[in-house]
């Protein structure tokens, strides 16, 4: 998030959950941005798209050689720069903290205790502390990390393709042609649609109060606060959800929904289709020999 | 044959452990009407207007609807697509009415829903963005849109069922002067393409260049007057009895132009 688009609210607890919420509304615009250019991935049809990432993605997660899932991760990068995303905040969004976080929490798991293998990084070393082997991270513990931290970033990778070069909309009629069923696009839709309603009255709550506070408030009173403001946001959305069903109901709708496809797939997505299932079998062969 | 669209007689409304919103209501409104609803707030305007849309069923009193008697409990399905095709709702905040994840799927799914083809549900989208000027909107997400523009799109998501009785609940709600003035003349123009039009309404100002008849509801939820609009206005002294307006309001004559 920009400095510049924080809300002027000071700092502590309101500040941060302003924050929140500014960063909700504005990630949704960047993606609308990035989604609406022309480039490589935006041109395709979501279908084609949604089966090259998901196919990308499972791919990752069977994939045991570190060199492939490096692979992946640069085909992802190589496609990232092909739609106009921004190189460095693309790398800042997936590889800079989620792979991370998870490589130095899997790092326990690849001590000496519990994967066997050579020494790599020596902790205790042997003799020392009343060890006789010592403790210390084996390579096949340090490579499992790595691989459980380039699994989240490919996977991550793949997941902000999708979203940063389609539209909400284009996502959720893939999704209905690829036969996910409707209750379950649709509630999704619902969801998507009206966090940032509820988000907006959440807003307006949190900036009620920040204009009508003097100095310092204690922690307690922020608690209680909270949960009164949970409360009052279930209140409205509960009305607010009758409502909606209330208008669902007036333009036809008796439990199920129809929907038009308005989708096309062209000889440019049958090609991208095909590149990309070239791409995961050389992929797939070189994970043999690598 | 009759020209009646709606018969309310006696009908009282209240929701579960709360007070009674509508009292003993009758009235009858015919097709091609242009009736606004007045009342101070709570008094019962929204109410009513669910109840003629089918949403609500009164808990007494008679209620038809071209004729039939009506009980939502009972509209189930096709006859209720039936109903909801012939009388469109336009609701007080376009938020609740945008659900959809485009323009183009939210102005659809009325169309799509009521047995319409794709093909033909699509063509209606496109001609009426453009009569509406939305055809930029269509592929944007409707919480992307302004007050306006989701206002216009709510109307839009109506009309493409091209309904034979359109229902406004305060319609001009958060609309700028210039989008106030494009929906004066989109309700003037479907009033003279014979449209039945029934709004609520505060904004006092819309109601002579819409409404040709007004009902007025008092604070005790009841019929204060049913009479021409030209008529009720004039008649400060009713007007400030339900406590719609204040000692300072008046009308002018070109209001009536």
């Amino acid at each position: 998030m920009h400095k510049n688009s924080m809300p002027a609210c000071g700092s502590g607890f309101l500040a941060r959950t302003l924050t929140r919420f500014a960063q909700l509304f504005e990630n949704e615009l960047y993606c609308e941005r990035y989604s609406s250019n022309n480039k490589l991935l935006q041109s395709l049809d979501p279908r084609v798209k949604v089966v090259v990432i998901l196919a990308f993605m499972v791919f990752a997660n069977f994939v045991t050689s570190l060199a492939i899932l490096e692979a992946v991760g640069i085909v992802a990068f190589f496609y990232a720069c092909a739609s106009g995303l921004p190189k460095a905040d693309y790398l800042r969004r997936t590889w800079m903290y989620l792979p991370v976080i998870m490589f130095i929490f899997s790092l326990p798991g690849g001590m000496s205790f519990f994967v066997k293998g050579e020494p790599m990084i020596w902790l205790v070393p042997a003799g020392a502390l009343g060890s006789n082997d010592g403790v210390y991270m084996t390579a096949a513990g340090m490579a499992m990390a790595a691989r459980i931290a380039l699994r989240t970033g490919d996977s991550l990778s793949f997941a902000f393709l999708l979203l940063m070069t389609t539209k909400w909309y284009g996502i959720t009629g893939a999704l209905r042609r690829m036969h996910l069923p409707e209750v379950f696009v649709s509630v999704l839709n619902m969801a998507y649609r009206y966090i940032f309603l509820i988000a907006e009255v959440g807003t307006s709550m949190m900036q009620a109060r920040h204009i009508r506070t003097v100095g310092r408030i204690k922690t307690s009173s922020d608690r209680k606060y909270m949960s009164n403001m949970a409360g009052q946001l279930f209140i409205r959305i509960h009305y607010m959800s009758e409502e909606i069903y209330g208008a669902m109901v007036l333009r036809g709708y008796d439990g199920s929904v129809t929907t038009a496809d308005v989708m096309k797939t062209d000889a440019a997505d049958w090609l991208f289709l095909l590149l990309n299932a070239v791409i995961i079998m050389i992929l797939t062969l070189g994970g043999y020999i690598f | 044959m009759s020209n009646k669209i709606f018969q309310l007689e006696n009908v009282s409304f209240a929701y579960p452990m709360s007070e009674p919103l509508l009292t003993n209501c009758s009235l009858t409104i015919e097709a091609g009407q242009r009736v606004c609803i007045l009342g101070a707030n709570g008094c019962g305007k929204s109410t009513l207007l669910k109840i003629l849309a089918g949403l609500l069923t009164p808990q007494s009193g008679g209620f038809q609807a071209f004729g039939q008697p009506v009980k939502s409990a009972a509209l189930k399905k096709e006859a209720a697509k039936a109903y909801h095709r012939r009388v469109g709702y336009i609701f007080q905040d376009p938020d609740v009415q945008l659900f959809c994840s485009s323009v183009r799927e939210e102005l659809a799914f009325g169309p799509l829903q009521t047995g319409i083809g794709a093909e033909e549900a699509l063509q209606r989208v496109e001609l009426l963005a453009k009569e509406l000027d939305i055809e930029k909107l269509l592929d944007k997400p409707p919480f992307h849109l302004s007050g306006g523009e989701k206002k216009k799109v709510a109307i839009g998501s109506a009309l493409i069922l091209e309904p034979e009785v359109l229902i406004l609940d305060e319609p001009t709600n958060d609309l700028d002067p210039r989008s106030q003035t494009w929906l004066l003349k989109l309700l003037q123009s479907l009033g003279r393409a014979g449209k039945t039009l029934i709004f609520a309404t505060h904004d006092l100002d819309l109601v002579p260049h819409v409404a040709d008849r007004a009902i007025l509801f008092d604070e005790e939820h009841n019929i204060a007057a049913d009479m021409a609009v030209k008529d009720l206005l004039a008649d400060v002294e009713l007007l400030r009895s339900v406590n719609l307006v204040d000692e300072h309001y008046h009308t002018h004559p070109w209001d009536f132009e």
